[in-house]
């Protein structure tokens, strides 16, 4: 439920910026009548990202015992590869994201067309929708049931909330720590993920050995007990990890933590000489 | 930053919360399986409809071994590594039949153990 908590909440959250953006942008320069086109897109993208996180589900099912554990285990490499990426691309982005939505909304409505609006909506929505898609389905391997499902509503939820108020025009709302902070959590639940991938490979008898295994904590925290399990799915817990699994864990983590917290990454936004436009400002909607 | 301490202070409680949503009950009976190279043991066991179970899954075989319940049988996906013992809590169906577990070694030995619901 935390896990599936997180990711919607994070996911969510910038989702909502983008909408918001939009919205808060159509309002400023007098074009309310197209509200419809940036929620028919947000209803397109989501449609489209509930059909593909279905199909994923469905085709696990249906193939069979090794096959699906080979196609788990690979899911969540791919899932812990966008992730990462995502991570990075958000704090890149996150200066100069408003500007440039606005900047693609003028392009769409000098054609005139209404589709534009639409598209522009579903596709800026959609890719974070298909993140979420891959996330949530790759992290289902290890939790699961109307917990995981609740997880999720919650955190869209709370995602949603944000959202309004970024539309309100609260400017306070601490947008940039919030991407770092959920960007660090991300990192840390994809190095779980990622730790854990080998073990669906063993399971489908591609990787024969798991190596050594240090030690086992079974008896002080079991990989069964609730707590076992709620440790496994955010920080991927394990109470006897093997060699391989600690050399990915912490072989990714470490350096990708470093790199996310301290490589300058921020595109300085080219601003006119004088004005003093922080950071905050430049996330607002409709400036 | 005062904001961003309520709001992820309010994360972190939420997640707590989530965390700590369930206790394990001690007074269950215990059932041993052991793995070995070859095989699971027992390849049957008897169960009252509803009971609620703990099983002390021992692994003696030189490879990591997979447990998990079949056709519909509600038991968690486990990998016992080798030379550990793990334990999986299950509760028995309310109605007699019998449920089925297979204990294997990814693409080498297999048992299928009968939980006989009575």
């Amino acid at each position: 439920m935390g896990f599936s908590f997180l990711v919607c909440l994070r996911e969510g959250v910038e989702m909502a910026l983008i909408v918001a953006i939009l919205l808060g942008y159509l309002r400023t320069i007098g074009q309310k009548q197209h509200f419809p086109a940036v929620w028919m897109g947000v209803g397109v993208a989501a449609a489209v990202c509930i059909a593909i996180g279905a199909g994923l589900e469905i085709a696990s099912r249906e193939l069979d015992g090794r096959v699906v554990e080979a196609f788990e285990g690979f899911t969540m490499i791919f899932a812990v590869v966008i992730l990462t990426g995502m991570a990075f691309w958000m704090k890149k982005q996150a200066r100069g994201m408003s500007r440039e939505l606005r900047a693609h909304v003028d392009q769409a409505l000098s054609r005139g067309s209404v589709a534009a609006v639409v598209l522009l909506a579903a596709t800026s929505v959609g890719r974070e929708g298909l993140e979420t898609a891959l996330f949530l389905f790759a992290g289902s391997q290890n939790a699961g049931g109307a917990n995981y499902i609740l997880g999720g509503v919650l955190g869209f939820a709370v995602a949603a909330a944000i959202g309004v108020m970024i539309y309100a025009g609260s400017n306070r709302l601490p947008l940039k720590a919030f991407f770092q902070v959920s960007g660090v959590m991300v990192i840390v639940l994809a190095a779980g993920m990622l730790a854990n991938s080998p073990v669906k490979l063993y399971e489908a008898g591609l990787i024969d050995d798991l190596g050594s295994r240090p030690w086992d904590t079974e008896s002080f925290i079991s990989i069964t007990s609730h707590t076992g399990k709620f440790l496994h799915t955010l920080l991927g817990y394990d109470s006897a990890p093997s060699m391989l699994q600690l050399t990915l864990y912490w072989g990714y983590a470490v350096p990708v933590l470093l790199a996310f917290l301290f490589l300058p990454l921020g595109r300085r936004p080219r601003r006119p000489a004088g004005s003093a436009v922080t950071h905050e400002t430049t996330l607002a909607p409709g400036r | 930053m005062s904001q961003v301490a309520i709001l992820f202070g309010a994360v972190a409680a939420s997640l707590s919360l989530f965390a700590a949503c369930g206790g394990d009950d001690a007074d269950r009976r215990v059932i041993q399986i052991t793995q070995t190279n070859e095989a699971c043991t027992p390849d049957a066991v008897d169960l009252t409809a509803g009971e609620k179970v703990k099983f002390e899954i021992k692994n003696e075989s030189s490879k990591d071994k997979e447990i998990e319940g079949i056709e519909g049988t509600k038991l968690d996906e486990l990998l016992v590594p080798a030379g550990k013992t793990r334990t999986l809590n299950y509760t028995a169906p309310g109605k007699a039949g019998v449920q089925k577990v297979k204990c294997y070694i990814p693409g080498g030995a297999t048992t299928i153990i009968s939980l006989n619901v009575r």
